[in-house]
């Protein structure tokens, strides 16, 4: 076998890799491709505030770009490049170690960055968080969902609300899948301990609910959910009412 | 803290003596701490729930006395049947890629340990099923909590599976740590037990690329800075891939050692996979049937495997059945509605591919790593057949089958989900994989026989 065919054959992977995405630039056009490839850019930058993302982008991409770049420059390497490959991998890399070597680099090297916009993250989080309670910090994660209904909620004191409560709909709403409203948010974040319940009635009227049943469930306030606007209601405890 | 540490401690003694007491033995010492871990809470959690349904009330003062009751039997089982020293793994880090590996690993559980300390819940899944579930069953000291039965109670997924919460309501109970803490070091707990089952199983086979695979596995940014599935974000899916991971190590040791005790004990962690989340019923059957496979015809082996599988499952079948079903998908009664959007078919199947290997931000290049090591295997078989790899891509057709049978639009569902499925059998993954080419010396090569063999 001739210098120039062990060098192909060796590099095998790479042709097959440049073929694919000719291919796919031939195949869905070079406009259609960068845009595909700035969306992959965007995807990667996603988790970090508008103002930093772009610069770790360009570092996600750099570092991506020279871990690749010095694979595909591989064969061309010579003295000083193969000492260091030699020296990183712990020994030469033979023919059927190559992908492997070149898989598990890029790999390491993806995760190293993923580390570092994690870095970053949790020292955003921490600046932001470093001056608030624990309460205040579940707040500040709760608004980042209903920011709506939480505001009303801290209108109305709800905080301070004692006993069960009901998230009333109308029976008419459509509200499609899924069913991320009022009951998850007021459950997940503001009535622990105190349970909720979800009913719908017609034109969400109240007086449609047995009073029997809100009392066996000691229902003390209402948040109603009705064709997209939220109300509230307090249930006074009866005399003899049920013990809480 | 010092409680919540006890909780794992108890946990990891019950698992390591159970191991040993089926005839795990003699096995590197990080394995056997890392299966320990992930059995012994599978089975506290278990106990938790077979308390629950006995009505005995789940206070603080029993679930310590259970808890002192598992540690001391775990300890004396692995005491009374401590043999010989378990083999050491011989495999230090040697190259520089291996020390930054190393480094990178310790230096991300390091800042998870620190989100954890410091940042309260922010899933909204966890937030809104799991960490629910717990709340509500630390609360009134029962299982199951009858509001799981009103059909008007608000719960995400009543009907999801209790095994995580059991564990986080017993360290609620305790008052091991606060609320937020739990949540998040709860389900956590299972990624350095999954870390050290393949670091047992992956770096003696791989010599030369065991710590850098071992990296790409931990560090996938799905794992790092996904907050709706990272190994901090309080859902469960990595926990059911540990489950899943350790019952087919369990199995592969079945095999090699030919004890049918192993074989029910697969199906025990099985069982524990589909008390966590409910896929963990399909890879459950998915197992069994890979078992099957590689036995090359039904035997005793998989009648075991199966039987205890049934067994422990069936309690919670029960228990399900009976629970409110608000806020579920429904995939059954729209499958035999035969409500199956084909049109949207193209779509999902592009988005799945481009989460599997167009998205270095998230499932990192994980899974063009698994498919070059397949790629390069000496042997297809011994990844694929021998190490239940191929559950993988029956169990991401199933997945696919879902998604069009999902009540979501589109292809919502793929891009709220399909991440969190891929993490659950990453670990599979990766264990399937790693060292299919590279067996050296005279110890490997005769194991390299026997897999071709066979």
């Amino acid at each position: 076998m001739s210098r120039r065919e062990r060098f192909w054959l060796q590099n095998l992977w790479l042709a097959v890799a440049g073929a694919i995405v000719l291919a796919l630039v031939l195949a869905v056009g070079p406009g259609q491709f960068a845009r595909a490839v700035a969306s992959l850019v965007e995807s990667t930058i996603r988790p970090l505030p508008p103002r930093i993302w772009r610069e770790f982008a360009a570092l996600y991409w750099v570092v991506i770009g020279v871990a690749a770049g010095a694979l595909i420059a591989w064969p061309l390497f010579s003295g000083l490049g193969v000492g260091f490959i030699r020296w990183f991998f712990g020994g030469p890399l033979y023919t059927g170690e190559r992908l492997r070597g070149a898989l598990v680099a890029l790999v390491v090297a993806n995760a190293l960055v993923a580390l570092g916009v994690r870095a970053v993250r949790d020292a955003i989080r921490t600046d932001v968080f470093a001056e608030m309670s624990r309460r205040e910090r579940r707040a500040v994660i709760a608004t980042e969902e209903f920011p709506e209904l939480i505001a009303q909620l801290e209108e109305v004191g709800f905080s301070q609300w004692r006993g069960n409560g009901l998230v009333l709909r109308s029976s008419s709403e459509e509200i499609g899948w899924p069913a991320l409203r009022a009951e998850h948010l007021v459950l997940a974040r503001r009535a622990w301990p105190r349970r909720t319940y979800f009913r719908t009635t017609p034109g969400c009227a109240l007086e449609a609910i047995d009073r029997d049943w809100l009392a066996s469930h000691r229902i003390r306030w209402i948040v109603f959910d009705c064709n997209g606007e939220f109300g509230f209601l307090r249930i006074e405890r009866e005399p003899q009412g049920d013990a809480q | 803290m010092i409680a919540l540490t006890l909780v794992f401690a108890a946990a990891l003694l019950l698992g390591a003596g159970v191991l040993r007491l089926s005839g795990l033995r003699a096995e590197p010492l990080v394995l056997e701490l890392g299966l320990g871990w992930i059995l012994g809470s599978g089975l506290v959690g278990l106990l938790v729930f077979a308390s629950g349904l006995m009505d005995v009330e789940l206070t603080g003062a029993s679930l310590a006395t259970l808890l002192l009751a598992c540690g001391l039997v775990g300890g004396g089982l692995w005491g009374m049947s401590r043999t010989r020293r378990p083999p050491s793994l011989g495999a230090r880090p040697a190259s520089p890629l291996d020390w930054v590996s190393v480094g990178a690993i310790l230096l991300f559980i390091g800042l998870v340990l620190l989100t954890i300390a410091t940042v309260p819940l922010t899933s909204f899944d966890a937030r809104m099923i799991w960490s629910a579930h717990a709340r509500l069953i630390a609360d009134g000291a029962v299982y199951p909590p009858p509001e799981l039965f009103d059909p008007a109670f608000v719960i995400g997924h009543p009907q999801y599976p209790p095994l995580v919460p059991l564990i986080e309501a017993l360290a609620l109970s305790l008052e091991a740590a606060p609320e937020s803490l739990v949540f998040r070091a709860v389900p956590f707990a299972f990624y350095p037990a999954t870390l050290l089952v393949l670091g047992g199983e992956v770096l003696p086979r791989e010599r030369r690329w065991g710590w850098p695979l071992l990296a790409a596995w931990a560090l996938m940014p799905t794992l790092v800075i996904y907050e709706e599935g990272a190994a901090d974000a309080g859902v469960v899916d990595l926990p059911m891939g540990a489950f899943i991971l350790a019952a087919a190590v369990i199995l592969s040791r079945a095999f090699e050692r030919d004890r049918l005790g192993l074989f029910g004990l697969a199906g025990v962690l099985a069982a524990c996979a589909a008390y966590t989340k409910n896929e963990g019923l399909v890879l459950g059957v998915l197992l069994g049937v890979a078992l099957i496979a590689r036995a090359g015809r039904p035997r005793k082996s998989a009648a075991i495997y199966f039987a205890t599988w049934a067994v422990f499952l069936l309690p919670w079948l029960v228990v399900r059945s009976q629970l409110a079903g608000a806020f579920e998908e429904g995939y059954l009664e729209r499958l035999l509605a035969g409500q199956i959007a084909l049109a949207k078919a193209p779509a999902v199947l592009w988005e799945m591919a481009s989460r599997l290997f167009l998205a270095p931000a998230r499932s990192g290049l994980f899974w063009w790593l698994v498919v070059g090591w397949i790629a390069t295997a000496g042997s297809k078989r011994l990844p694929l057949v021998r190490r239940f790899g191929w559950i993988i891509g029956a169990y991401l057709v199933i997945v696919f089958g879902v998604y069009l049978i999902s009540p979501w639009p589109g292809t919502e569902q793929v891009e709220l989900s399909f991440l969190r499925v891929l993490l659950q059998v990453s670990p599979l993954a990766l264990w399937a994989v790693a060292g299919a080419l590279t067996f050296r010396g005279p110890a490997g090569e005769e194991s390299m026989r026997a897999e071709t063999q066979s």
